[in-house]
């Protein structure tokens, strides 16, 4: 990955408080985002991409905390900021400006009460970008007019309710885009649209992404919207990052049995309709305890050894990397990520211990 | 616009409705109400022409449908025991109970949105804590108990507040009070939990990615979607208030309508009854109504 990065996720780990104990849904993960660049996690519900994605910007449910790691903003002028340590209002001040994000849900995430107009207009306000109401105003027509939204004058006084879902998510695009954002988090855009809407929107965030000089994390489950939009991908699974690699590479070349799986998952036209692949079984119930390898219950190609060791973090080439023992035994291990996972682990019984 | 003149329709079908129930109800009572305006000593013929005169010894639908068609045209009938119109008695008894109920939902309003506020922005803190305990006091304490416990505070242990209404705005503090007093309570509580309740709405995420911070997003975009059920509540709340309040105004001399009912129960004063009967279950439909309008204009999604 090139030097230029934004922002650096470093061993994050999530925990969810269940009963007394913290149970941890993301364990010592690293991301990279570099500038003017799409990065994609993709992974099972459940796996911890959305808690990921939430713990960026601090809005991750009362449940959930982060218990160990950083994320490292570089700002143009060289400064990093670690946003895990920032205060609530610190972080909100990024918010809306350094910081956007789009949610999955466009048919809630909007509030009914408001007409999409003063939503947008609001995130302005908040960040004093235009105190001029009537340019304000100005501004936020034509965005709406930017990101395809017909009649923007008309459509300015609309409430949520009145528009489809697909124009609901361009309306939330639109805010994220209002702020001129560095990094545009986009938490499943597509999954609640349907198929037609979903390639408009990704369009539309490729087009923003490259108009504005913007990069974008997309989190998603969906292996076509990651070989569509994005540049780089992190599989994701049980909160561990399983293998990353350039887009292009992992597509050609998926080494982790698990990624195999997503990728045979997806349906081809001329297949057995009456059959559909699936990777067998669920996402396991987690537990601390259990040291192997966290897909081995449900991996076709699994060794012993993987039952009693989790795989480090091998490095295939400079631009992939992948978690198991069978594919990248004959790699280099990564140093810098083993210790950190080291780390987190300790940091995690630290938690408990509290 | 249909929707409204339906709901006109069903507003006066429960009209007739309590119109039939309070008249029944009154036929079963036994007794000659003749009877009981005259003295015991009153010989049999003059209770018989006071009966005759008073339409009783109609048959039952006959008194009914006279009743009705009077009512129609904006005659209640007479007092037995006031010798006057029961339409004027009501309509003169009803500024008081506006006044008081001006004053105890102002109160009740006032306060109890404040404090479901508060609670429900430090949730399980110490002021949630506190003001809960406030509000649980304010919906089981009776309000006889308030009214009393009112009266001996302000008035026999620090001598503040008059005791009773004689007709001043200061006089009417203590009954705004002892009325609000439950309303209140339910008002804070409702609000609380439906401010809570917001807090799992995904668009309260999006204003604080928007940059707005957790507290600041629940106020600016949690509480308008919050107040719609309070002020379902708030209107239900008003519309009973303004049918009369038969204890405050007892204790605190108010010539409300309550005390006009509760005077009408004690003369055995039927036409009186029935006039305060028909005109409160009028004024709790007429809230019904006007809630349903209030909440048409704040939630665009109700409007056509």
């Amino acid at each position: 990955m090139s030097e230029d990065k934004l922002l650096e996720i470093n061993n994050l780990t999530v925990s969810i408080k269940e009963g007394k104990e913290m149970l941890p849904v993301v364990r010592g993960i690293n991301i990279t985002v570099p500038r003017n660049k799409i990065i994609g996690i993709v992974g099972e519900s459940g796996c911890g991409k959305s808690i990921t994605a939430k713990s960026i910007n601090h809005i991750l449910p009362p449940a959930a905390k982060i218990t160990a790691g950083s994320m490292i903003w570089h700002e143009a002028s060289g400064q990093q900021t670690d946003l895990v340590t920032l205060k609530e209002k610190e972080i909100r001040k990024r918010c809306g400006k350094d910081l956007a994000m789009i949610f999955q849900e466009p048919m809630s995430s909007l509030n009914p009460m408001m007409t999409i107009g003063s939503q947008i207009k609001e995130l302005l306000k908040i960040h004093k970008l235009e105190n001029n109401p009537q340019k304000a105003k100005a501004r936020v027509i034509e965005m709406l007019d930017a990101v395809g939204i017909p009649e923007p004058a008309l459509r300015y006084k609309a409430y949520p309710h009145e528009l489809s879902g697909g124009m609901r998510q361009r309306v939330m695009i639109a805010m994220a885009m209002i702020g001129q954002p560095k990094l545009l988090i986009a938490d499943e855009p597509t999954t609640a649209l349907d198929v037609t809407t979903q390639a408009q929107i990704l369009k539309l965030i490729r087009k923003m992404c490259e108009s504005y000089s913007m990069s974008a994390l997309m989190i998603t489950h969906n292996m076509g919207v990651v070989s569509s939009t994005c540049d780089y991908v992190y599989v994701m699974y049980l909160g561990t990052i399983m293998e990353e690699a350039l887009t292009q590479e992992l597509f050609n070349n998926p080494l982790h049995p698990y990624t195999r799986g997503l990728l045979s998952s997806i349906p081809k036209l001329g297949d057995n309709p009456e059959f559909l692949k699936t990777i067998p079984g669920n996402i396991p119930v987690d537990s601390k305890k259990f040291k192997g390898c966290k897909f081995c219950m449900r991996c076709s190609d699994d060794i012993k050894k993987c039952f009693f060791e989790e795989a480090p973090l091998y490095k295939v080439s400079e631009n992939h990397y992948v978690r198991c023992h069978l594919a990248g035994s004959d790699n280099k291990i990564v140093n810098s990520e083993d210790t950190s996972n080291k780390a987190g682990s300790e940091t995690v019984k630290g938690g408990k211990n509290k | 616009m249909s929707a409204f003149i339906r709901r006109c329709v069903g507003v006066l079908l429960v009209l007739l409705g309590v119109m039939l129930l309070i008249f029944i109800v009154l036929r079963i009572i036994p007794g000659n109400p003749a009877a009981v305006l005259l003295s015991e000593h009153a010989n049999k013929e003059t209770i018989e022409r006071l009966t005759a005169s008073m339409n009783l010894d109609k048959a039952l639908p006959e008194q009914f449908l006279l009743y009705l068609s009077g009512a129609l045209r904006g005659d209640l009938g007479q007092s037995y025991y006031l010798k006057r119109p029961v339409l004027d008695l009501v309509l003169e008894a009803f500024p008081f109970t506006v006044k008081l109920t001006i004053f105890s939902a102002a109160f009740a309003w006032i306060f109890g949105i404040a404090v479901g506020v508060i609670s429900a922005v430090y949730q399980n803190r110490l002021p949630d804590y506190l003001f809960r305990g406030i509000s649980l006091l304010g919906v089981s304490v009776p309000v006889f108990m308030v009214a009393l416990f009112l009266q001996y505070l302000f008035y026999f242990k620090f001598s503040l507040l008059p005791l009773l209404y004689d007709g001043s705005a200061v006089s009417m503090i203590l009954p705004a009070i002892a009325l609000g007093w439950n309303s209140a309570g339910s008002v804070a509580r409702l609000t609380r939990s439906s401010l809570i309740e917001q807090n799992n709405e995904l668009y309260l995420d999006t204003a604080k990615a928007k940059g707005l911070t957790a507290k600041a997003a629940l106020l600016k975009h949690g509480l308008k979607n919050a107040m719609l059920p309070v002020i379902t509540m708030l209107a239900l709340q008003l519309s009973s208030m303004l049918s009369g309040a038969v204890i405050t105004e007892s204790v605190f001399g108010i010539a409300g309508i309550g005390k006009l009912a509760l005077s009408a129960v004690e003369t055995r004063d039927m036409p009186l009854l029935q006039g305060t009967v028909l005109f409160s279950a009028f004024i709790i439909s007429l809230g019904n109504i006007i809630s349903d309008l209030i909440n048409t204009c704040i939630d665009p999604r109700l409007r056509v």
